[in-house]
């Protein structure tokens, strides 16, 4: 009696989390398996897929000199970004952990571009960044600066996108931080207070060090989005102007869709899943030399 | 009362059900009613457009239920794609020509032979160049275009009369006309600070214009081997229209129409605002202009030089050749260029393909532009990009270097020299 109870639950069990192990087959793990034989085919999406064993890998790493282009382009991306949008959401943060009127808004202000859809952000920054009759050039002129022509410029162009994403995302570490530095308890700086330590000396040896775990589980998810830079690029340069800002996934985007190049586009996907994966294996291996969980 | 074991069962009989349900469903995969058909559009059809009309008119001139599936045109070309290589296609796709022979050379255009000689329909009825295109080299005739629109100069007649400067012709002649002609007036036209005499370069037509009039084959050889971009006539063309902005100073800088380019109509803005007195466009441009511009404006033949010549866009359909209703599809096709419907769709300024209906565009209307006759002339001197299969792998990485040229970075023979042989092997690949 009790073996036919087990048995007839664990059916239940099962029709209840079968769709789910269905959704989870069908839609992630069917599409990982076949994007790795897509990667290993030539396959325009209109006529079968031929087999070409490694080719497209060899294609990107010997013949493709935008593959190494829009690579570079997009560690410059990352790295800007990361490193900006960090910091800035450190000073956020401590900006928001005090106990001041109206902090409430000042948080949500910088919080509300990160749930705004990045095209809707991409089109509003193209004006405002209109060489002649934009917003931001229009203040510089005021100060009788002769703004650039910043997306159409060479040296500029990332340097807007850049500029872009650290507004668009920087709400999201202020968010994270601004957890990790109330999960720090009082008495810690109250007794660096009293030891006579000065608030940058507390800052820097007792909210900073308490604040790595936070900082390191940022640093990794930033990395990997930053990587996946898209929709800035796909409003307002198209990758332009002559390739300046022309990253990896919208390289990835435009081999599969304008080139109708499947194949090499599911290999270029691998290769960055590849890169990615080394990158936050490396800050893993890192972490003990820099993240201090207060034991 | 239900019980679990119950409510497991009704639960199962309910998912069954929906899963039947979905299948016999009218979906656009699903089975279709066969007086059905479907076709794809890259932008919504308005109600009173010539294209709107056209569609009901066919109609109501037979059994046909159209069911229109619109796609954004910014991303149309994906959608297409997509839907492609799904297997679910529609009957009848408005194609880029751009695409037409890559599609075609991956066998998933209807060959539309068997229909033209069914219905008796003769070439030298249509203009050559929209008739011929769609003929792919194993002569399968895989696209059918309803109609072009060349490109012209538009001008403003007040600023001309203003600068007193002579008119350009009024017939497809270059006499008085070639590219220095073209350059005199601009100069004369050009007032600093307030008015450029022209803009040429941010309309892409300019990479075939500039270069075929100076000799070549424009960007690509006629076998869409060679990147002919490269050549020294190419090269001088390409540097010719930098250099209205880079040395004359008679056209926008690249950056200004860059900046611009997210405004939809930017550059027809600048014109119709009385800050362009010439660009060259096609003639698709003349509907925003009539209804904006203030002045007088009329059309003008592109300048020549060792010929003289002017791209043609085409406005291009296609039935694939999974789909499921084809004659139905083609009944439509060959409807957008009936005297009818070929009638309705000149209205939006689409020079019809067949040469009967064009003559509407003869006939003044005593509006501007008052030489509009000029675009069938165009049309019998239009010529298409040289298309290759991988005709977009091939843009994006010549394209880019026009950046640098277009700022004065690189000189075009440099920059359009050191991606040659790379666009050439973009073009080779596959084929």
């Amino acid at each position: 009696m009790a073996a036919q109870v087990a048995s007839r639950r664990t059916v239940v069990g099962w029709l209840f989390i079968g769709p789910v192990i269905a959704g989870v087959v069908a839609f992630q793990f069917v599409p990982v398996v076949v994007s790795v034989y897509a990667s290993l085919t030539d396959w325009s999406g209109l006529s079968a897929p031929r087999f070409a064993g490694i080719a497209n890998y060899l294609e990107l790493f010997t013949k493709d000199p935008l593959f190494y282009l829009t690579l570079r382009n997009t560690a410059v991306f990352t790295l800007g970004s990361v490193v900006l949008s960090v910091g800035f959401g450190l000073v956020l943060a401590l900006l928001g952990n005090e106990k001041l009127p109206g902090i409430g808004i000042f948080k949500a202000a910088f919080f509300a571009p990160v749930v705004t859809n990045s095209v809707a952000v991409g089109f509003v920054w193209f004006w405002l960044y209109q060489p002649e009759n934009g917003l931001i050039n229009g203040f510089l002129a005021q100060a009788n600066i002769e703004g650039p022509t910043w997306l159409t410029s060479n040296s500029w162009a990332m340097i807007a996108v850049i500029i872009v994403a650290v507004w668009q995302g920087v709400g999201y570490p202020m968010l994270i931080l601004l957890a990790g530095l109330q999960s720090i308890p009082d008495s810690l700086h109250e007794a660096a207070r009293i030891d006579g330590a000065s608030a940058w000396s507390r800052f820097w040896r007792v909210t900073l060090p308490l604040l790595t775990p936070s900082l390191f589980f940022l640093t990794i998810m930033q990395f990997i989005t930053s990587f996946q830079i898209f929709g800035i690029i796909f409003v307002m340069t198209h990758g332009g102007p002559a390739n300046a800002t022309n990253v990896y996934i919208y390289q990835v985007y435009q081999s599969a869709f304008s080139f109708g190049r499947l194949g090499y586009a599911a290999a270029m996907g691998w290769i960055l899943f590849v890169i990615v994966g080394l990158v936050t294996f490396l800050q893993w291996r890192l972490e003990k030399r820099w993240v201090f969980y207060g034991e | 009362m239900l019980n679990r074991r119950d409510l497991l069962r009704a639960s199962v009989a309910a998912a069954a059900g929906l899963g039947l349900a979905s299948c016999s469903s009218g979906g656009s995969g699903g089975k279709t009613a066969s007086n059905e058909l479907t076709f794809l559009n890259w932008d919504p059809i308005e109600q009173g457009s010539p294209l709107a009309t056209v569609l009901d008119d066919f109609q109501k001139s037979g059994d046909t239920t159209l069911k229109v599936q619109p796609a954004p045109a910014s991303d149309y070309d994906t959608k297409l794609l997509t839907i492609m290589s799904s297997g679910s296609v529609p009957d009848v796709i408005r194609i880029n020509d751009d695409f037409v022979l890559g599609y075609s050379q991956q066998n998933t255009l209807l060959d539309l032979n068997p229909y033209i000689e069914k219905d008796g329909l003769k070439p030298e009825s249509f203009f050559d160049h929209p008739f011929n295109f769609p003929v792919q080299q194993d002569g399968k005739h895989t696209a059918w275009a309803a109609g072009t629109q060349p490109n012209m100069v538009f001008y403003n007649v007040d600023a001309f009369k203003e600068a007193g400067v002579p008119l350009p012709p009024t017939t497809w002649t270059d006499e008085g006309w070639k590219w220095e002609d073209f350059l005199a007036a601009a100069q004369k036209l050009t007032i600093p600070d307030e008015r450029f005499g022209v803009l040429t370069f941010d309309d892409t037509s300019s990479e075939t214009v500039f270069t075929v009039n100076n000799g070549t084959d424009g960007i690509y050889s006629k076998d869409g081997k060679r990147f002919t971009l490269a050549d020294p006539g190419s090269v001088e063309g390409i540097q010719w229209i930098a250099d209205l902005s880079l040395k004359h100073k008679v056209q926008p800088p690249w950056s200004t129409i860059q900046g611009g380019e997210g405004n939809p109509n930017f550059a027809l803005n600048l014109f119709t605002t009385g800050k362009l007195a010439m660009m060259t466009r096609n003639f698709g441009s003349a509907a925003y202009i009539r209804q904006n511009a203030k002045f007088t404006w009329d059309i003008a033949p592109v300048p020549g030089r060792l010929t003289h010549k002017t791209i043609s866009t085409l406005t291009v359909w296609a039935i694939p050749a999974k789909a499921k209703n084809p004659d139905r599809g083609w009944e439509l096709l060959k409807y957008f260029t009936s005297a009818e419907g070929a009638a309705t769709l000149a209205k939006g300024d689409l020079i019809p393909a067949n040469r009967s209906a064009a003559e509407v565009f003869e006939k003044p209307s005593g509006e501007s532009p008052a030489h509009q006759g000029l675009v069938v002339a165009a049309t019998e001197n239009g010529v298409n990009e040289n298309f290759s299969r991988n005709i977009q792998q091939a843009r994006a990485i010549y394209r880019p270097q026009l950046d640098l040229i277009y700022t004065g970075q690189k000189s075009a023979a440099d920059a359009l020299g050191e991606v040659k042989e790379r666009v050439e092997a973009a073009l080779a690949s596959g084929s």
